[in-house]
């Protein structure tokens, strides 16, 4: 059965035929919310919620866009939107990376650069999500999907000299972003500010 | 090179899309300017630790998909338990929308078609100035002729029927002999006070010749389906009585039959033998006839002539006593005012002589198509059944035929209509779309 058939039984209501468009997207959908929730239970609450949210819009799916774009979409906004909701703030405490992590087999102490390389993650990842929406899709897209500047130009719908031109702003807006992080080089830092007070326009 | 072409270079860079000239045009820059140099390492860094944040993230977990699939599914159970409501209340917003221009669209044809039937083209056409009848019964036609104006012939001469002497003396001549038509044209018909009495018949067979003057008329119409036949006759009886026909008019009507206006004078004593015979040629459809009698006119006329010729010998014989030139002169005007009166008087009594001599008979000759009899038989419920149903079928075609032409007549409109809902629509999807792209 090809993509149109699975969506439009998808649109009627078919679980089956939503599973079988959606499930070769789920790791992405994964990743967005990790990245942003840095938390196993809220990231699977997250992505639970974005599939559910996906499911009851797939009628409303025109097709202008990619499914993989539009569903990244909804695994962004549902996974900020509980982000805002539960206040997680991406606390640099040696307490709170030793919580999140389940990489750690054992309760001792991290290294120091481990701490930092950490806190130097989630400065990006702030930063990253400092931007606007126009500038940090093509960018995420880019750099941490790792899909080509004419395959994201397709999913958003976009000339490609306009998303090289987008990810190049972006890039620039993250490094100036990081400035603080640079500058400062504490735990305690103030670099996960919301995005609503240092929000980069495109 | 300048900055914004260095980014260029920068960003090729970082794509590992730079050639070796590129990447020496960048690196001879950055010579002049080491904090560029400084900023491409920073970004190259920062491209790595992005690339490498997807390490830190662990694998989705092996029964994460159970999870939201269950959540799924019980989604679409609980709609399934809401979704005939809504697909009921859905479907019927549909079906009503259906309904609705599907009557839209019928009343717009039928009652389009119904009210624009009469201004359709119609089966026939018609040259222009012509208002035809559709009937095609010669009884019919030659019942509304009588009296009226359908020839498309115009007369040389009309004539009111039952109107005495309104007849011009200018009508038309026909075979009579010269000496009888030396008919002198002056005549002052003021004196002549003419009373129509119509259909009246004198019998007059015992008039005084002398003393009574009875001018006679009749007017006749007759059809006939042997027109030729019939106009043959009727020319032959009018010489067998020893009249002549004074007109001849032969027309032919829209339908293709033929109409002739004759108009005849008989001599009196075989009046009443024509009128008898006229009824041998064709069916008299209407007979009027009008009798005058002229005598007490004609005495007068005599009377006034015998003042004149009186006075014409006195005149006469003063002229031969008086010997002054003056008195000759007038006397000789008033002799030529004297001869003129009695000129005029003269000619009166002689038209009067010649219309008492010679009745006047006006026939109009319509050809009618031979019609078959009809004959009524009793119909049973059954063939009264299969003749309703047969009309209904008629009814029903040219229905459909006139609704044919009404959309031919619509399709114009229609497709100008049309044009414009799809630019509409187009122009709204557009805008949707790039609302939901926003």
């Amino acid at each position: 059965m090809d993509t149109s058939q699975l969506l439009s039984r998808a649109r009627s209501g078919d679980p089956s035929a939503f599973e079988a468009l959606i499930s070769p997207h789920e790791d992405m959908v994964w990743r967005v919310c990790y990245r942003i929730l840095q938390n196993h239970e809220d990231a699977q609450d997250a992505m639970q919620d974005a599939m559910l949210r996906a499911y009851r819009g797939i009628a409303q799916f025109r097709g202008d866009a990619s499914l993989k774009t539009w569903l990244y979409q909804i695994a962004m906004s549902t996974a900020t939107d509980l982000y805002r909701k539960r206040k997680i703030r991406l606390a640099d405490s040696v307490d709170a990376l030793q919580e999140e992590s389940h990489d750690i087999p054992d309760s001792s102490p991290l290294p120091e650069d481990t701490i930092y390389r950490r806190q130097r993650q989630r400065a990006i990842r702030d930063a990253i999500c400092a931007l606007s929406d126009s500038l940090r899709m093509p960018l995420e897209l880019f750099a941490l999907e790792g899909m080509s500047y004419p395959e994201i130009a397709q999913h958003l719908g976009l000339p490609l000299g306009t998303v090289k031109s987008r990810i190049a702003r972006a890039r620039l807006a993250v490094q100036e972003n990081l400035q603080i992080f640079e500058d400062s080089a504490e735990p305690d830092r103030t670099s996960s500010v919301s995005k609503n007070e240092r929000r980069t326009r495109a | 090179m300048k900055l914004n072409e260095y980014e260029v270079l920068l960003n090729l860079w970082l794509d590992g899309e730079i050639t070796e000239e590129e990447e020496a045009q960048l690196l001879s820059y950055e010579l002049d300017h080491p904090e560029c140099a400084s900023r491409r390492q920073a970004l190259h860094t920062l491209q790595q630790e992005m690339a490498s944040l997807n390490e830190d993230i662990p694998p989705m977990p092996s029964g994460l998909h159970a999870a939201w699939m269950q959540k799924v599914e019980e989604e679409h159970m609980q709609s399934m338990e809401n979704h005939p409501a809504k697909e009921k209340r859905s479907w019927n917003r549909k079906r009503i929308f259906r309904i609705v221009s599907v009557a839209a669209a019928l009343v717009f044809l039928i009652g389009g078609t119904s009210l624009m039937r009469d201004s359709l083209p119609g089966k026939h056409a018609y040259p222009s100035g012509y208002v035809l009848s559709h009937s095609e019964d010669a009884e019919q036609n030659t019942a509304s002729y009588a009296g009226n104006n359908l020839s498309m012939a115009s007369r040389s001469k009309s004539v009111e029927a039952g109107a005495g002497y309104m007849a011009a003396e200018s009508a038309v001549m026909g075979s009579a002999p010269m000496e009888e038509m030396a008919f002198a044209d002056d005549y002052d018909y003021e004196t002549e006070d003419v009373t129509a009495d119509a259909s009246v018949s004198y019998d007059t067979g015992s008039q005084a010749v002398s003393s009574t003057k009875i001018i006679r008329n009749a007017s006749l119409a007759i059809t006939t389906t042997a027109f030729d036949q019939s106009l043959k006759e009727l020319e032959s009886l009018c010489k067998a009585c020893g009249g002549w026909i004074a007109s001849n008019n032969t027309s032919t009507r829209y339908n293709g039959l033929r109409n002739a206006y004759l108009e005849m004078r008989i001599p009196s004593g075989e009046y009443e033998h024509f009128l008898s015979q006229t009824g041998e040629t064709g069916r008299t459809t209407s007979r009027s006839e009008s009798t005058y009698d002229a005598t007490e006119n004609y005495q007068d006329t005599q009377a006034r002539l015998k003042t004149q010729q009186a006075l014409m010998d006195r005149l006469t014989g003063m002229m031969t006593e008086t010997a002054d030139l003056s008195d000759l002169l007038e006397l000789e005007d008033k002799i030529a005012q004297t001869q003129y009166q009695i000129d005029r008087y003269q000619s009166s009594l002689n038209a009067t002589d010649r219309k008492v001599a010679y009745s006047t008979v006006e026939i109009n000759l319509t050809e009618e198509k031979e019609t078959e009899q009809v004959q009524y038989r009793d119909v049973s419920f059954g063939e009264r059944i299969g003749l309703a149903f047969e009309n209904g079928l008629d009814a029903f075609a040219e229905f459909m035929e006139d609704m044919l032409l009404f959309l031919a007549e619509a399709l114009p409109l229609l497709l100008c209509l049309a044009v414009i809902i799809l630019i509409i629509v187009c122009v709204v999807r557009a805008l949707r779309r790039k609302h939901h792209r926003k």
